[in-house]
């Protein structure tokens, strides 16, 4: 009984050891393909920006649910790849460039980098108008104070600014904003500052994903509904839309990965699931052509 | 010693050993997982996380809200029901055979049902049928019925280990049938039936499959009514796990597994303290 | 006095009454339950046609051409039940074994209390610890091709979970066994391993047999473990290292987003799931019966 106690325990002190040894990027290992669940709007803008529109999941995808779970999973998986919001992402993923081209908000305005959808918020146009509150709201996302946050958190602004935003001090009540995981982390931030300056408003934000604000928008649950694709009338016929930042889809990586670039092509066969197996890329060494 | 003999010795000094290293390996596993909550959730409990409001932090007090509705309705639902059939079925045996099979069978089955297809009925009844959309009553109602077995069976035991002098003695005395079970039965089964709901109770505290199809996983507010959705600490693990909130999902699983492994402790308590009912047959009658 | 005692007699019957009336709620709610799931399932499975449902492999119920088809997930739940009644199942009938005769008695009943404490573990615990601990593990020393997810992780997972209720089962079934067998074993020259291991472990058989049916029931209806291990692609099962779905996950997965025919199919999954459910308890039910028996 003590030998085998003494065996299990050297046992697993040495699966403490290996454990512990940093691990080195083995290239021959599986891409990981990590996609998002289908109600995301960023998920049907990549997919459509690399060709695949509307297309299923590739074989062996691994579904996160919300911008937040997809940066996650790249944190601690070394052989994942994944798409997720630019102005989302830490310093503790690699982001890859895309045929050359670095994924900076320069490059995004300036074109360069052409993986990016607007981040939008959708609404029923009677409800905001008849709303002194909502009609308040709207329009502060369009002042200097939100371009300011806008800017700072990463995102592009897509028109320039001109005015301050005026306080109102009659405005009180709620807002309630749902949908996109992407844009919620902005528009918390924005959210906050608003009710800092109108403190008898309280703004409730939460996730759920485009297909939930496409939804939340149109059923009147909530205010206003947030979305990151470019607006699809069919999705909330009732609605209309306003662009409150743009945002680059990063392409990111494990920061162990040895990778840099990835061409558009190369994202396309990896996430298509009718490639054909001859070419298709598995492992991360098919990458090097 | 014979070869052979020597060889069936060994084969089966082998597998002794294979059931002492099966042990550990079980106890390691125990280990391994309290020691995973522990570690990675005990830096995250704050006073803030536990009972402030979620803004731009997470915090679970929502959930704590919604898990005590959520034990109160399935308990006030389940308890009395539960007692009163697990009374049925012991004290008025002496009738039709038949339907007490059925009602057995009922027992059994609603047991093994699989608490995703709970959650289904739950959804299709609560949400969509009676039009209430997500709600902790909902939820709670659908729990009720899960536990139900659970209740039945353990109070079932506890009213057949009553001893049937106690029952004799008390009709001898004049009293009827109503007034023996409520004065004499119920009391000397107490402390079993307390312990099944406070067992109850824990499973309640498990449960999030059912959960995630007729509360809503909102995690963000306080449900305000019956009515409202809500959340509860078992979904709020599978919500900060899978949407990117790891460090949250280990804190909620701390104090969950310390929640679980109080109502234990005081299952276990409540047995050993309250058992006045056995001491009777011991005495000499 | 007379009206006393026909006032006592009056609430005699409305209390037997009611109790035959919580009595019966259970039938009720059963009855229920399976209105609810049958009325939606039944006439969908119906609808498309039971070989394109059971044995369809495309799963697209948000595509233009809505597709239903649940095989690839029949197949991974019944990969993931059978590997973790394996797993479970031979760890803890031999952790029983070694509790029963190998572990010195002062040590048997705190480590089986330990092992019971493994049961009131919430599953969404198990599959907190299963996604972040266990799904690196898998993908760093296991996995030959760098994936975590999928049948392998879950199934090491909902073995540990299953573990307590075999465990404690088998030992019940081991320690009813008479003693009289294992003393004679010994007295006729048995080592004390021959005695545990062809006398009484045989002897215990069907009460082993039915925990690792109960284990395996439990399982096979296990939602929220899985869901957060095995990855959620609705594709075939080619390997025990890839991102798949069972019929658990699915429902879960789907049952907040879908609505209409989509929901229909999530419903009729749950009463196939019921149906497996319902023959493993049946099996259990007739074992206990005949163990009575003898």
């Amino acid at each position: 009984m003590k030998r085998l106690i003494k065996t299990m325990v050297l046992v697993a002190a040495g699966l403490m050891v290996v454990a512990c040894n940093g691990n080195k990027f083995d290239s021959k290992k599986n891409i990981c393909v990590i996609s998002r669940e289908d109600g995301s709007g960023t998920k049907s803008a990549f997919m459509e920006i690399i060709g695949l529109k509307g297309k299923s999941d590739v074989k062996d995808v691994v579904i996160a649910s919300g911008t937040a779970a997809v940066l996650e999973e790249v944190k601690i998986n070394p052989y994942a790849i994944a798409y997720d919001s630019l102005g989302y992402i830490t310093e503790d993923v690699k982001k890859l460039s895309v045929d050359g081209v670095e994924p900076t908000t320069t490059k995004i305005k300036s074109g360069d980098y052409k993986i990016s959808r607007p981040l939008n918020v959708v609404y029923k146009e009677s409800n905001v108008k008849s709303s002194d509150l909502l009609t308040s709201y709207l329009g502060f996302l369009g002042t200097k104070e939100a371009e300011k946050i806008i800017s700072e958190k990463g995102y592009v602004v897509p028109v320039e600014a001109t005015n301050n935003y005026q306080i109102n001090t009659a405005l009180y009540g709620t807002i309630k904003i749902s949908g996109s995981t992407s844009l919620q982390p902005l528009m918390i931030v924005l959210a906050a500052k608003y009710e800092a300056l109108q403190t008898s408003v309280e703004i409730e934000v939460s996730g759920g994903g485009s297909g939930t604000g496409y939804a939340n928008a149109e059923n009147d649950v909530s205010n206003f509904g947030m979305i990151s694709e470019e607006f699809k009338l069919e999705k909330a016929p009732d609605c209309v839309f306003s662009t409150v930042a743009k945002d680059g889809i990063a392409i990111i990586v494990n920061k162990i990965n040895t990778y840099t670039n990835i061409s558009k092509d190369q994202l396309k066969n990896i996430y298509n699931v009718e490639q054909d197996s001859a070419t298709k890329i598995s492992l991360w060494k098919d990458l090097d052509n | 010693m014979l070869s052979s003999q020597k060889r069936i010795k060994t084969h089966y000094s082998s597998l002794k050993v294979f059931s002492l290293i099966s042990v550990i390996i079980s106890l390691i596993a125990l280990v391994g997982i309290i020691a995973f909550v522990i570690i990675n959730g005990i830096n995250n409990v704050t006073y803030d996380f536990l009972f402030g409001k979620y803004d731009n932090t997470p915090s679970i007090y929502p959930a704590l809200i919604g898990t005590l509705n959520l034990i109160l309705i399935s308990l006030v639902v389940a308890a009395p029901i539960g007692i009163f059939s697990a009374v049925f079925l012991t004290e008025y045996t002496n009738l039709n055979s038949i339907f007490m099979k059925i009602i057995r069978v009922s027992i059994e089955t609603l047991a093994g049902i699989p608490s995703i297809v709970y959650g289904l009925f739950g959804y299709l009844i609560f949400v969509v049928s009676f039009n209430w959309g997500y709600s902790l009553l909902g939820g709670g109602l659908t729990l009720a019925i899960m536990i139900l077995p659970v209740i039945v069976r353990s109070t079932e035991e506890s009213l057949l280990s009553v001893p049937n002098e106690l029952r004799e003695g008390s009709y001898a005395l004049g009293a009827s049938k109503v007034r023996t079970i409520f004065k004499v039965v119920i009391p000397c089964a107490s402390s079993g039936i307390i312990t099944s709901l406070i067992l109850a109770i824990g499973r309640v505290l498990s449960e999030s499959a059912v959960l995630i199809l007729t509360i809503g996983m909102v995690v963000n507010k306080v449900p305000e009514t019956f009515l409202s959705a809500g959340t509860s600490l078992a979904l709020d693990i599978y919500y900060f796990g899978s949407y990117g909130y790891p460090n949250e999902a280990a804190a909620t699983a701390f104090v969950l597994l310390i929640l679980v492994l109080l109502i234990n402790l005081l299952a276990y308590a409540v047995g050993k303290f309250l058992k006045k009912g056995g001491n009777y047959s011991e005495n000499n009658y | 006095m007379l009206s006393f005692y026909k006032f006592i007699a009056i609430r005699e019957k409305i209390m037997k009454a009611t109790f035959f009336m919580c009595a019966f709620f259970s039938l009720f709610s059963l009855l229920l339950i399976m209105l609810y799931l049958f009325m939606n399932g039944i006439p969908f499975i119906s609808k498309i046609g039971f070989s394109n449902f059971v044995f369809g492999t495309l799963w697209a119920p948000l595509s233009d051409v809505a597709s239903y088809g649940i095989f690839n997930m029949i197949i991974a739940t019944l990969y993931v039940t059978a590997l973790s009644t394996l797993f479970g199942g031979t760890l803890g009938v031999f952790t029983a074994i070694a509790l029963y005769k190998f572990i010195p008695k002062k040590f048997v009943r705190i480590i089986s209390q330990l092992i019971n404490l493994l049961a009131g573990i919430p599953s969404v615990i198990y599959g907190l610890f299963g996604m972040r601990f266990v799904v690196p593990f898998v993908r760093d020393y296991i996995s030959n091709n760098g994936v975590g997810y999928g049948i392998f992780s879950t199934s090491l997972v909902l073995g540990i979970m299953i573990l307590p209720t075999i465990v404690s089962i088998s030992l019940d079934s081991l320690n009813s066994v008479s003693s009289k067998f294992y003393e004679g074993a010994l007295a006729l020259g048995a080592t004390k391993e021959i005695a545990v291991f062809k006398i009484m472990v045989p002897a215990a058989k069907s009460g082993i047999f039915a925990s690792i049916i109960l284990g395996t029931g439990r399982a096979l209806g296990e939602t929220m473990a899985v869901i957060m291990i095995i990855g959620g692609s609705p594709q075939f099962p080619s390997s025990i290292f890839e991102s798949v779905r069972t019929l658990t996950s699915n429902i879960a997965m789907g049952a907040n987003e879908l609505s209409g025919d989509a929901l229909s199919a999530l419903i009729a999954s749950g009463v196939i799931l019921f149906a497996f459910s319902l023959m493993l308890n049946i099996s259990f039910s007739l074992i206990e019966s005949k163990k009575k028996e003898n």
